[in-house]
């Protein structure tokens, strides 16, 4: 059996190292950092002693290429210029089970924001609510559409903002090419980096959508670029930053709950539908812990999709951080259920979402105890519980903006998209 | 001697808050810029160590790091930066203006008079990001 020490091995190896030494390397909870290259050092309060030398020494043999060496692998306060930016650091997480506790900071490039907490604003927000697949073609964008349709019937002002930068979509079924607006979500982001997301540019990066004129509502569009938009990827890659305002750090995902704020002080809508990208993200990281009332996680019934949510939950479930701030908020939807054998199909699909609950963020409980994050397998308020929409085949070519598209196919939408239509305007708006 | 931008840095730093708490505007204002020239050199070494001459801690001669703050963009050390090294800082930034385009160490010369607080907070506020950024591109592993 090898002896070479894998990413995966290096963080329990340290943290073992650290629980076994407690004593001796000071008095304050030693912390980890994990750096970009997933390299552990000891952060340490207090003084550099002649044992920590020999404790160095020891753990940079056992954390093999996973670390530096022994004389750079402990850190020491001294050494920092700020050193509260990291033993204060928001990031920094007590390891579960560690008692006396052990902290770590693990430093990413990205999907940081899986564990970070909940943007709140200075002003209250409307309702927000995300629509997220962690695979694509699951039939989010369609489900948007129409519940945005719904919605204005309802007589409902819908925001709608396209968060899929990667691959827009949304704006291209809601508006007609011609009506698209003259600037999108990269235009705001990459002209607030230097400081000039300037009043005309947010008017300017909203338009109505045909799709509701025969309604007693509205529904306005923000979309992921402009309609004449000539270099997209130039501008969509600088987006994912953080910026640098007169010495103030400014996160991505404080920029975009700007952004969002903007919107809505602008267009003072009743709802806020959020379109995510698909995949583990920052985006949506971003749109479904940290931004939103309400997050769609859409599924198929297939291994793959429920594995890479298995990758997401037992994220979360590990390091257990914020995860009550939105585990209520969450809500399978089983998109695209087939007609045939559909009652089989979904009982299979609920049970395949209640053991992905059950093994991950789902809590433990007794039978009495009603506090827990717990639910029963048949619960239908239950975040695992799908809601169903229905496939068929008339959707195969989604084409809202055709004439009389609501009236001509009233039937199967309803048939089709009637539970999640109802259900998720009750979980958003309450009615 | 040897070079060692980090001390440097760090030593101009803490003396440039010990002459700003006593309102000693001119010569904190200078030890600011001082202390940011060190620490992006300090990062320069980080990201191209064999730009270093290893026994003296400096850059090697007729090196292209050998800039300082500088009117003249084409000399300037912020500009230098920015375009040869920005897309290296991981997911970190610059701050999205030159902090220093209005320093000089020719200001040495100059009577106090032409320095206020503000100026120096300007240039206290950027340093700051600086020794910041320094930090965070450490303890991310992107510079050693």
């Amino acid at each position: 059996m090898s002896n070479t020490v894998r990413f995966q091995d290096a963080l329990p190896i340290a943290q073992q190292f650290t629980q076994t030494h407690y004593e001796a390397l000071g008095q304050q909870p030693p912390i980890l950092i994990r750096d970009l290259y997933g390299k552990i050092r000891l952060f340490l309060c207090g003084e550099p002693t002649e044992q920590h030398q020999v404790l160095a020494t020891n753990l940079a043999n056992a954390l093999g290429r996973f670390t530096y060496p022994a004389e750079a692998i402990f850190l020491y306060e001294a050494d920092f210029f700020n050193s509260q930016s990291i033993t204060e650091s928001p990031d920094k997480i007590r390891i579960p089970g560690t008692n006396p506790p052990i902290f770590l900071l693990d430093k990413q490039i990205t999907s940081q924001d899986w564990l970070r907490q909940p943007i709140k604003g200075s002003e209250p927000h409307p309702p927000r609510a995300t629509l997220f697949g962690i695979k694509g073609g699951v039939g989010r964008s369609s489900a948007l559409a129409i519940w945005a349709w719904h919605l204005a019937k309802l007589g409902k002002k819908v925001l709608v903002v396209d968060l899929d930068l990667e691959s827009p979509g949304i704006g291209q079924i809601l508006l007609p090419q011609a009506q698209s607006p003259d600037f999108g979500v990269v235009d705001w982001l990459v002209e607030e980096a230097v400081g000039q997301a300037d009043r005309e540019l947010l008017l300017d990066m909203v338009a109505t959508s045909p799709l509701a004129k025969n309604t007693e509502g509205v529904i306005r569009v923000v979309t992921a670029a402009g309609g004449k938009e000539q270099d997209y990827i130039a501008k969509l890659s600088r987006v994912y930053m953080d910026i640098n305002q007169e010495g103030k750090i400014v996160d991505f995902a404080h920029r975009l709950a700007q952004l969002l704020q903007q919107l809505e002080a602008q267009e003072k809508p009743d709802i806020v539908l959020l379109d995510s990208r698909a995949g583990i993200h920052d985006i949506a990281a971003i749109a479904i812990t940290r931004l939103t009332d309400m997050a769609f996680l859409f599924a198929v019934n297939t291994p793959q999709t429920w594995q890479a949510y298995r990758y997401l939950f037992s994220h979360w479930q590990k390091w257990n951080v914020n995860l009550a701030t939105f585990r209520n908020n969450l809500k399978i939807v089983a998109g695209m259920v087939p007609e045939l054998g559909r009652e089989d199909y979904l009982s299979r699909c609920g049970e395949s979402a209640y053991n992905l609950f059950l093994e991950t963020i789902y809590e433990e409980t007794a039978a009495e105890d009603l506090d827990t994050f717990s639910f029963d397998i048949d619960d239908s308020l239950a975040p695992h519980f799908p809601v169903r929409i229905l496939w068929n085949r008339i959707f195969q070519e989604f084409d809202p903006q055709s004439d009389d598209y609501f009236i001509n196919n009233g039937d199967q939408l309803i048939a089709c998209y009637g539970n999640f239509l109802q259900t998720a305007t009750q979980l958003v708006l309450g009615e | 001697m040897n070079v060692d931008f980090k001390n440097a840095a760090s030593r101009h730093y803490r003396d440039g808050e010990l002459l700003y708490q006593n309102s000693r505007w001119a010569n904190a204002d200078q030890l600011y810029g001082l202390s940011a020239e060190c620490v992006f050199k300090r990062i320069i070494v980080g990201l191209d160590p064999s730009g270093a001459d290893p026994e003296t801690g400096d850059f090697k001669n007729k090196s292209p790091h050998r800039k300082h703050f500088d009117k003249n963009s084409q000399k300037d050390l912020w500009n230098y930066f920015s375009v040869t090294f920005s897309g290296r800082l991981a997911h970190h930034a610059l701050p999205n203006t030159n902090g220093f385009s209005d320093w000089d160490i020719f200001q040495r010369y100059v009577h106090e008079c032409h320095f206020d607080q503000q100026r120096v907070d300007s240039h206290r506020m950027a340093t700051i990001a600086l020794q910041n950024l320094l930090q965070e591109l450490f303890t991310d592993g992107v510079i050693q």
